[in-house]
């Protein structure tokens, strides 16, 4: 196989280096984007290969991803979770993440959780008990996270006020960018005054149940290349919330009109954010204006490169459902039932 | 990284994942390539994507070249040689001979130490129609025997999800590859379960519609 690749399969997993069947070991899982080289210099494009390492056994040791130096550096950014990885408090939560890098490639493999993910196991769940393991993923990653602004405490720097309002200003223009068929900032602007008041803190970024396992009796995190994107507070949990099973996402639990009442899904809902709320001492108001701001910051977030728009539409509908909400009248301390 | 709640890969134009064979190949230089292409341009283009230069030639002209004419080239002129749908370039041959002459000369313009990418589909069980002929066909092993004995060493197979023009997952012809790749990828459960069934049992060709063969010399 590629002698650059081994090589830094080897530094990473020291049984490569006198295999003679290491190839079938690695899987590419992932193939979305050419490898730049480091001669040929950044690409337009990037992303490079996801991989899947097993043992001789083919039972699965790592997964990550091969990128080239020449390839724009966001497209390997799993800093965050590398540091966390080695941190005696975040690494009982967070799997074990290395690096290595060649003359041409880098390589950033995460050990392999062989766990399942809190989607799959939510799909045979009851709403309370999805709203009781949601509640606990929050909490472990309310934890994590405020390790993260530990260890690096540059993710703490966008934590004033008024770089928060700089990025919701920015924002807005990207969402109205996405949304030109409705005068959505006109909308929000009046129900975002209180902005400032927030309790701003640094997020996981995608917490979301593809990205949370349960395994040894405990939750495991991944992927924190958001993680000093969104200080919304309620960001995390409005995203989980977002990604709840299939038969809980297409009942409505916000935004909801005169006569409609949560349900079953939308009570455990109310649940993950209940307690946490009060904790931060955000009012029914506050909390409808966090959901305003995760969904603006978020739309914004993937109308920038280089994502350039993709995976959008749904929070779109949202942005569309609860500024339908508010312009005809509804009540900001409304907008997300709590009880 | 941003999940997609659908699992689609994403749909933005980010390079041409194509070329990223030469990551699993031993090429060292990647200055000439030579493509035998049977038409499909853009896809011989993505190969090589990263080559300085890049000669790329009918498929037609293999037929000659079976018979005993020699490539229009000297001995050593490239770092890689890629044949991307070698199932028609060897339907050109009328006989096996044909073909290893061929192969010879293919190892002939390459220079020691470098690439090869042979793209194969995959003999076609479900695909009744077309068995007679597939039939006929150098069967794997055979191919992998001729491209051996013509000088080409360290010889891989991968399959290739969906297909080699759009190669989202290149998975190592070994039964323990192909069965952790069927559990990452585990679709309805029973038809996941048959796939699995179908892998261990060391059927795994039963699975896929194409492989590959990433070599050197």
């Amino acid at each position: 196989m590629n002698v650059e690749l081994r090589e830094l399969l080897r530094v990473i997993d020291p049984a490569f280096g006198n295999d003679s069947r290491a190839w079938t070991r690695v899987t590419v899982v992932r193939n979305i984007a050419a490898i730049g080289t480091a001669a040929a210099g950044a690409s337009e494009g990037g992303g490079g290969f996801k991989l899947l390492v097993t043992d001789r056994r083919g039972v699965p040791q790592w997964v990550g991803r091969c990128v080239g130096l020449g390839d724009p550096p966001g497209w390997l950014t799993g800093d965050h979770m590398m540091e966390l990885s080695h941190d005696p408090v975040a690494s009982a939560h967070v799997p074990e993440v290395r690096t290595a890098e060649s003359a041409n490639l880098r390589l950033m493999l995460t050990a392999y959780l062989g766990a399942t993910s809190l989607r799959s196991l939510g799909e045979r769940m009851r709403p309370e008990a999805w709203g009781q393991h949601a509640r606990a993923v929050a909490e472990v990653a309310d934890r994590v996270t405020a390790r993260a602004g530990t260890i690096n405490p540059t993710l703490l720097a966008a934590l004033t006020v008024s770089e928060q309002e700089r990025r919701l200003a920015r924002d807005l223009l990207l969402v109205g960018e996405a949304m030109p068929e409705m005068p959505i900032v006109e909308i929000l602007r009046p129900f975002l005054a209180r902005y400032a008041e927030l309790p701003f803190r640094l997020q996981h970024g995608d917490l979301w149940s593809q990205n949370v396992f349960w395994r040894n009796g405990r939750w495991w995190l991944i992927d924190f290349d958001e993680c000093g994107e969104f200080y919304t507070p309620l960001h995390d949990r409005f995203h989980l919330l977002s990604a709840a099973p299939r038969a809980a996402t297409e009942r409505p639990w916000f935004a909801l009109r005169g006569d409609q009442r949560p349900d079953d899904w939308g009570r455990a809902r109310a649940a993950v954010l209940r307690d946490h709320a009060a904790q931060l001492g955000l009012d029914d108001a506050l909390v409808g204006l966090s959901l305003v701001a995760y969904l603006v910051h978020l739309i914004g977030f993937r109308m920038r490169p280089p994502l350039h728009g993709l995976f959008t539409a749904r929070l779109i509908g949202k942005l569309t459902r609860v500024s339908t909400y508010l312009s005809e009248g509804g009540a900001i301390e409304k907008l997300v039932p709590l009880r | 990284m941003i999940g997609d709640p659908q699992g689609r890969p994403p749909t933005t134009p980010t390079g041409d994942p194509v070329s990223n064979w030469q990551w699993l190949a031993h090429v060292v230089h990647r200055e000439r390539l030579l493509v035998i292409s049977d038409g499909d341009l853009p896809f011989a283009r993505a190969l090589g994507v990263g080559f300085t230069e890049q000669t790329i030639v009918p498929a037609e002209l293999m037929l000659g070249i079976g018979r005993g004419e020699p490539l229009p080239f000297v001995t050593g002129t490239f770092d890689c040689v890629a044949v991307p749908d070698a199932d028609a370039v060897f339907d050109l041959f009328s006989s096996e001979g044909e073909a290893r002459a061929a192969c010879s000369e293919l190892r002939r313009v390459l220079r020691d130490h470098d690439g090869l990418y042979v793209g194969f589909e995959r003999t076609g069980v479900a695909d009744a129609r077309r068995w007679s002929r597939r039939a006929r066909r150098l069967s794997p092993s055979k191919q992998r025997r001729m491209l051996v004995r013509c000088g080409f060493r360290a010889l891989r197979s991968y399959y290739v999800e969906p297909s080699p023009q759009r190669p989202y997952s290149i998975i190592p012809a070994a039964t323990g590859a192909v069965v952790a790749w069927e559990r990452l990828s585990a679709g309805g459960a029973w038809q996941s379960r048959a796939r699995r069934m179908v892998a261990r049992a060391g059927l795994h060709p039963l699975l896929f519609e194409h492989r590959v063969v990433i070599g050197g010399t």
